[in-house]
């Protein structure tokens, strides 16, 4: 079960990843490993809110998961918007505009099957 | 436009391309993911095989890496001449039974034996707690619990129902009782063992087999063994007991009482469930040694012992002493009930560990500004008897247990402690933390969290409503010792 579960975990996490990965694409954000290294910290953080406020509220403990919670998630937040300016998230450049317009390579063009962003 | 571009951009039947739908899907991954890992933790929270001690019984949760922490000499310190305890008068227990065998109040102490008498000389707040629980607190407890008659029923009828299975232990001399009597075929003389560590490995296998959780060997130290015995273990309690020479070495078991009842303290926990199982397991690892040709003596409290239990569990390298006087081991905070069997079958033994306890004690309070009866100092360590440690006030503590409700005995300092915690990942990371951390910030941040994570009813509320309290205790009992949920009163 505890096998089962991490696998479908490592799954809807990797997909968070590639979903994340074809947005920062759109927008025309460069993701270099030091973002990605934040994204994940990032993530990890808001997972070990989420986990505190569930083991608290499992052991009986509600003053911990609202305390505990209401503490965790507001350093997640505050993390959040200090890692989306520091990852350049909110600069919006209307990138699919922009991709459309840059030149191509002529091999690419010919056979369709090379997209150096994907 | 790529062909990857027009397959961007092709709608699928949802309406969506094929970006979009990638883009949503991490979405729904990050909050389904994140979602599962806060049912995770509601599950970890709830989940009884957390509950330290409970989950094998084949030594599976004896599981910190203890030599990582392992010291040479043991964290009290000797600063002083030391002095045995005699258990007549200095253990609590023994000294009011007897001041309530033989206390008139027109005698005063006048009316009392040589040895209490002068223990009240050199003790005289003793005597006043001791007399007021007597004359006082006895009477209340009595109204109090006629007028709350049945509501902790079912809390004492489970204590009772643990305590039921009590095997007696020794109860004559050691030179009887220690030795093989032959019942089952013992050698006449001690096998000879292949060696002291693969003994020490074998004695601990069976220990855990037998059903304990923690095992610990030591060497004993004479200081620790009463000075006079208590009655009925086969010494004369007005000769000075003289430590028989094959109490050399000292094992120690111990299995932790009920998770959720602990919790619920001074109504609903008990020891008894704890110090029966122990007690069970030192009765036959006894037997055990005993079949290997040596001699060896089950010391099983809350009943009968001829020494004083917390030091030797520290010698034994199972854990420290906390503020509240109790061992605190890593796997099980305070949560645990320890025996000792005296031997002299020779064993490898353990080192004392130092994991951060006594650092954390300094700052963190948390047991003795819950302490109900102010039993606990707040203060630092001092000397007691040639050793630094916290002082207790016994005689105000076992007052407050007797003035209570529900199950015998107190334990609030044992439920509040932030180290009595079941072994889930988020207390296991706090325990790791805390005892790798030399700065010893972690513990002024853990501390900080714990008082205002975990509160806990204002002292005096744990008393009785005729002492001005209001019977609450620590957390809510669990679902099966509610009594009004089952019983009509
Ligand atoms: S058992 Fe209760 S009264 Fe005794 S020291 Fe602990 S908290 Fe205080
Ligand atoms: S509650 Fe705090 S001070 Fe008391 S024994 Fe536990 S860690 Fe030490």
């Amino acid at each position: 079960m505890s096998g089962l579960f991490w696998f479908v975990e490592g799954i809807l996490f990797c997909v968070a990843l590639l979903g994340l990965r074809a947005w920062t694409q759109d927008r025309g954000v460069p993701m270099p490993l030091w973002k990605w290294i934040l994204v994940v910290g990032w993530l990890g953080l808001l997972g070990f809110s989420l986990a505190f406020i569930g083991t608290s509220l499992g052991e009986g403990e509600t003053v911990a998961a609202v305390k505990g919670g209401a503490l965790f998630i507001l350093i997640t937040v505050i993390v959040g918007v200090g890692f989306w300016r520091i990852l350049g998230f909110s600069n919006r450049v209307d990138e699919r505009d922009e991709r459309d317009e840059r030149p191509r390579p002529a091999a690419a063009e010919s056979t369709g099957s090379v997209d150096e962003e994907i | 436009m790529t062909l990857d571009q027009k397959q961007d951009e092709e709608k699928n039947s949802s309406g969506l391309t094929r970006r979009q739908l990638l883009k949503a899907s991490g979405l729904a991954g990050t909050v389904l993911g994140s979602a599962g890992l806060g049912l995770l933790g509601y599950q970890s929270g709830k989940d009884p095989s957390t509950y330290t001690g409970n989950e094998s019984f084949q030594g599976a949760a004896q599981t910190f890496d203890r030599n990582r922490f392992a010291v040479d000499v043991p964290h009290y310190e000797k600063i002083g001449p030391t002095q045995r305890v005699d258990a007549r008068t200095e253990v609590v227990f023994s000294r009011v039974s007897r001041l309530r065998r033989g206390w008139d109040e027109e005698k005063g102490v006048e009316g009392l034996d040589d040895q209490l008498r002068e223990y009240y000389a050199r003790v005289p707040e003793d005597l006043e707690t001791d007399v007021h629980l007597i004359e006082e607190i006895f009477p209340i407890h009595r109204e109090e619990a006629e007028r709350h008659h049945g509501e902790f029923l079912l809390a004492e009828a489970w204590s009772n129902a643990m305590g039921e299975v009590w095997p007696d232990a020794v109860d004559t001399p050691p030179e009887e009782s220690d030795v093989p009597s032959g019942s089952h075929g013992e050698p006449a003389e001690p096998l000879k063992m292949k060696s002291p560590e693969k003994t020490a490995v074998l004695i601990k296998k069976i220990a855990y087999q037998l059903g304990s959780v923690l095992v610990g060997i030591t060497k004993l130290n004479p200081d620790w063994v009463y000075s006079h015995a208590m009655r009925g273990r086969g010494f004369d309690p007005e000769q000075p007991l003289e430590i028989p020479k094959h109490w050399e070495y000292a094992i120690v078991v111990g299995t932790p009482m009920s998770w959720d009842p602990m919790y619920a303290n001074p109504n609903y926990g008990t020891s008894l469930d704890a110090y029966s199982k122990t007690r069970i397991v030192a009765l036959r690892l006894t037997s055990f040694i005993k079949q290997l040709g040596y001699p060896a003596r089950p010391h099983v409290p809350g009943t009968e012992y001829d020494l004083m239990v917390p030091p030797v569990v520290i010698d034994a390298g199972l854990g420290e002493q906390g503020r509240h006087g109790v061992v605190i081991t890593p796997e099980l905070g305070s949560n645990f009930r320890p025996a000792v069997i005296t031997t002299n079958l020779p064993m490898k033994v353990d080192k004392p560990i130092e994991f951060g306890v006594q650092d954390f004690c300094r700052t963190c309070k948390i047991c003795a500004e819950n302490c109900p009866s102010g039993s606990i100092s707040t203060g630092k360590r001092e000397e007691v008897r040639g050793y630094r440690r916290y002082k207790i006030d016994s005689a105000k503590c076992h007052s407050f247990w007797f003035s209570n409700l529900g199950n015998l005995g107190c334990r609030i300092c044992v439920a509040v402690c932030p180290y009595t915690r079941k072994s889930n990942w988020l207390h296991r990371t706090a325990l790791k933390v805390s005892s790798n951390d030399p700065t010893g910030l972690s513990h002024t941040i853990l501390t900080q969290m714990q008082k205002s994570f975990y509160p806990a009813p204002d002292p005096r509320d744990y008393y009785v409503p005729l002492l001005g309290g209001k019977n609450e205790s620590y957390r809510k009992p669990p679902w099966w010792l509610k009594t009004e949920d089952f019983i009509d009163l």
